[in-house]
């Protein structure tokens, strides 16, 4: 196993807020790049001072954020004032220094600092420069302002909500965030590759519009090539749905592919309805879904969750409980895999925390920082990186740079 | 832009079926990987004759999910429980740069085809396995689709009250995500071969992946006990509104001191200055009045017009789209999102584009899904330097 993570070497300058770009960048810096997130040294990223959204409020106990905390873990924090001209020679020279730039600011406020990738690419031809946006470089709103419910909705997977009017609500919470910045990552290590083949860094872009596309793309793909609504391609049928148990629990049960159904009658402890001519094929079934919902409902609250799934699995029937958030950090599943783990963190003592979804056999994924305070890399950066002199930085922070 | 694939020179071996890693070496393959999907020899993926009951999702004697999972793919259909058939699979290896499978343990064991068994073969090996519900723990063989991880992953009852019925918000979620997942971990592995010298295994799981991407939702309920609710508004200065022709839209504003530039392009700019709502506690305080006056102001004018002015005003601002709207938004088609594409049997057609767009190296589709076994001379001749006797062998023996 290798010591200094898969990334090691790579150095990123991360000029983020909020969520998208900074996942990005964080998911780069849990495998060992060297990420460095630049802020606005008064108040830094406004990722730190949300605190409520949702029905929740996100302040934690020594003046941190559980958003902030889940964003930006593993990384540096340098401060710096990008609108002054000494700010801005400093990013630059640090994008000399570096293989990846990364930034979800808006097109008019990168243009505006200076930061395009033309501006810095004659600094360092061989940058991965990266840049997000709400919907994409193209198209009447390039460069408008959106976040993760804007992404959403304009992706078509909002759904009708529980108020009388049925208001859209988004579908789950920050997720389009989240896949933006995995697409981000992706398109950002795809690029190194290249670079390492064939020489040059380039620029890359990608939006929450179109990766919260890519999200549901097995919906759209059968809509698009058939037609019409793409009712073929829905899931469920009567047969695998949630159902609830005798101990008011619901699980799902049941495989796809054609000739399970006698052997899950045959777990339901139902033999009969493998050969009921209302629910004997395929079509049947279908045609008759409504019936047999309400013949499998009245079957599924005979015995408690726990027993249908020991029974399923004694059938090798695909079976899972449906989990709530609080089953989650208990599921053994989760914990084993280390989809959820203890971690010591230095200001706010033993916690749980999300890990991370790639194992690696001999690179692992590892928290090698909490998200740092505001401006706290500040010194180590200019020192280490980029090799200014104490007084030199002495006159940066005076001078409000820093 | 110039002519260099992004990934050219690097090839995969995709043993896979149905839709969640498949989509992994699809995109691999959409940056010019050369991704060889190895099928079985008669049926092919299963993938290939999924219907649901009632229905039929060919066209044109082509699979459109399979089409959606595969395009840029060749495709090698071999029996790989006949010697010679994992002989070829095996030689493929060696000539590759990542291998990649879904098949449940105890079939990749069954048939030899495990990291330990191929990396003897080829120790500059990326070999990428994939699960339901990761490699450890009492599920770790449980075999799994897409729903069930999303069942396990919490993300059926996100948002709902207790005791409502859990339901999917993201049909095939689960399987896309890991899909995304799994290629950013082959990436990275092939980046840290190439500079470090390490190959290895890597493993995802469609649980992990799903937990992944509520991540920021988990660490807040791990974190401070609480849930956030996706039915409860954002703030009160964001929300969804109907307007006056029926159509809802998203609009509103983010981040501190910009409630006065809503006022402003509502029309309502004494707002900002009532004492009921001139700071962000008392917002949230009175939020329930807040939203009833909002609501009242979105519905004096059509959807078309306040996106007019709420972008004037540099306000967020999105029609809320259903799923049909999306191959009209021109924001989607002109970003790329939804292509035209003529499809050698299909003909023209709509379909998904990608959603990184590299300037100097474009995604783009060289080729549809392929017909089962399609390339396999091409494979086997070109690749794995058999003869063409010997391929004629193969195929007189049923191992291809």
């Amino acid at each position: 196993m290798a010591d200094g993570g898969l990334l090691s070497g790579i150095r990123v300058v991360d000029w983020t807020l909020f969520q998208a770009g900074p996942y990005a960048a964080q998911m780069l810096a849990g495998l060992g790049a060297e990420v460095i997130h630049v802020e606005e040294p008064r108040h830094g990223d406004q990722l730190r001072y949300i605190h409520r959204s949702l029905g929740i409020d996100f302040y934690l106990p020594g003046d941190r954020n559980a958003l902030f905390e889940s964003f930006d873990l593993n990384k540096k924090s340098l401060t710096l004032d990008l609108k002054s001209p000494r700010g801005k020679e400093i990013i630059l020279e640090l994008a000399e220094k570096s293989d990846v730039f990364i930034t979800n600011f808006r097109q008019s406020a990168v243009e505006r600092l200076g930061l395009t990738y033309g501006a810095l690419r004659p600094r360092n031809p061989r940058l991965v420069y990266c840049s997000v946006s709400a919907f994409g470089r193209h198209g009447p709103d390039a460069g408008a302002p959106g976040a993760d419910d804007s992404g959403q909705a304009r992706a078509g997977s909002m759904r009708p909500g529980p108020d009388p009017d049925h208001t859209p609500v988004i579908s789950l919470p920050h997720i389009c965030d989240r896949v933006t910045a995995f697409m981000a990552a992706f398109g950002i290590v795809a690029a190194l590759n290249g670079r390492s083949r064939n020489g040059g860094g380039q620029e890359m872009h990608v939006s929450l519009l179109g990766s919260m596309m890519c999200l549901q793309d097995a919906n759209l793909v059968g809509r698009f090539l058939l037609g019409g609504d793409p009712e073929g391609a829905r899931p469920l049928g009567a047969t695998r749905r949630p159902y609830k148990c005798k101990d008011g629990k619901w699980i799902l049960a049941g495989g796809a592919g054609a000739g399970r159904w006698p052997k899950m009658c045959q777990a339901l402890g139902r033999p009969d309805l493998a050969v009921d001519p209302r629910f004997a094929e395929d079509l049947d079934r279908a045609n008759n879904a409504y019936e047999l919902v309400e013949v499998l409902k009245a079957v599924y609250v005979e015995k408690d969750s726990r027993g249908w799934i020991d029974t399923f699995k004694k059938h090798e029937i695909v079976v899972s409980p449906i989990n709530d958030y609080d089953d989650l950090a208990d599921d053994p599943q989760v914990i084993a895999n280390r989809y959820v783990i203890d971690w010591d963190h230095p200001a706010l003592g033993r916690v749980k925390f999300p890990g991370f979804p790639v194992e690696f056999s001999e690179t692992p994924w590892q928290i090698y920082r909490p998200a740092p305070e505001l401006g706290e890399h500040t010194e180590e950066v200019l020192v280490n990186v980029l090799g200014y002199s104490r007084d030199k930085i002495e006159r940066l922070r005076s001078d409000g740079i820093i | 832009m110039t002519d260099v694939e992004l990934l050219s020179g690097i090839r995969v071996v995709d043993w896979t079926v149905f839709g969640s890693a498949p989509y992994a070496s699809q995109m691999l393959a959409g940056l010019g990987a050369d991704v060889i999907h190895v099928e079985e020899r008669e049926r092919g993926d299963l993938l290939r004759q999924l219907n649901p009951p009632g229905g039929d999702l060919h066209r044109n004697g082509r699979h459109v999910i399979f089409e959606g999972m595969n395009v840029n793919k060749k495709s090698l259909a071999v029996d790989l429980k006949h010697p010679r058939g994992k002989e070829i699979v095996c030689r493929l290896v060696e000539r590759s740069d990542a291998f990649i499978t879904n098949f449940r343990r105890a079939a990749v064991e069954k048939l030899g085809m495990t990291y330990a068994d191929l990396r003897p073969r080829n120790p500059r090996l990326i070999y990428c396995s994939t699960s339901g519900f990761g490699l450890r723990g009492p599920d770790t063989e449980t075999p799994s689709l897409d729903n069930f991880a999303q069942a396990r992953a919490a993300t059926l009852t996100m948002g709902r009250e207790p005791g409502d019925p859990p339901s999917m918000t993201i049909p095939t979620a689960g399987g896309r995500t890991m899909g995304i997942i799994a290629a950013f971990g082959i990436v990275s592995a092939l980046l840290g071969r190439d500079r470090l010298g390490i190959s290895q295994e890597l493993h995802v799981s469609i649980l992990g992946s799903l937990i992944c991407l509520q991540g920021s939702n988990l660490s807040t309920r791990l974190l401070l006990g609480g849930e956030m609710d996706p039915s409860r508004p954002s703030g009160p200065e964001r929300g969804a509104y109907r307007c006056k022709d029926g159509k809802w839209i998203l609009a509103g504003v983010l981040g501190m001191g910009r409630w006065p530039r809503l006022c402003e392009a509502l029309g309502r700019p004494e707002l900002a200055t009532d004492s009921r709502f001139d700071d962000d506690a008392k917002r949230i305080e009175n939020v329930e009045e807040l939203q009833t006056i909002l609501n009242a102001t979105f519905a004096e004018k059509d959807s078309r017009q306040w996106v007019d002015i709420l972008k004037r005003h540099d306000v967020m601002v999105s029609p809320v789209n259903e799923v049909t709207d999306l191959e009209n938004d021109p924001q989607v088609t002109e970003n790329g999102y939804i292509i035209d594409w003529d499809h050698p049997t299909m003909g023209p057609v709509q379909f998904p584009g990608f959603p990184v767009e590299f300037f100097d190296t474009p995604w783009r589709i060289n080729r549809p899904a392929p017909q089962l076994g399609e390339h396999n001379e091409e494979i086997l001749t070109q690749l794995c330097g058999y003869s063409l006797a010997e391929v004629q062998s193969f195929r007189a023996e049923g191992v291809i």
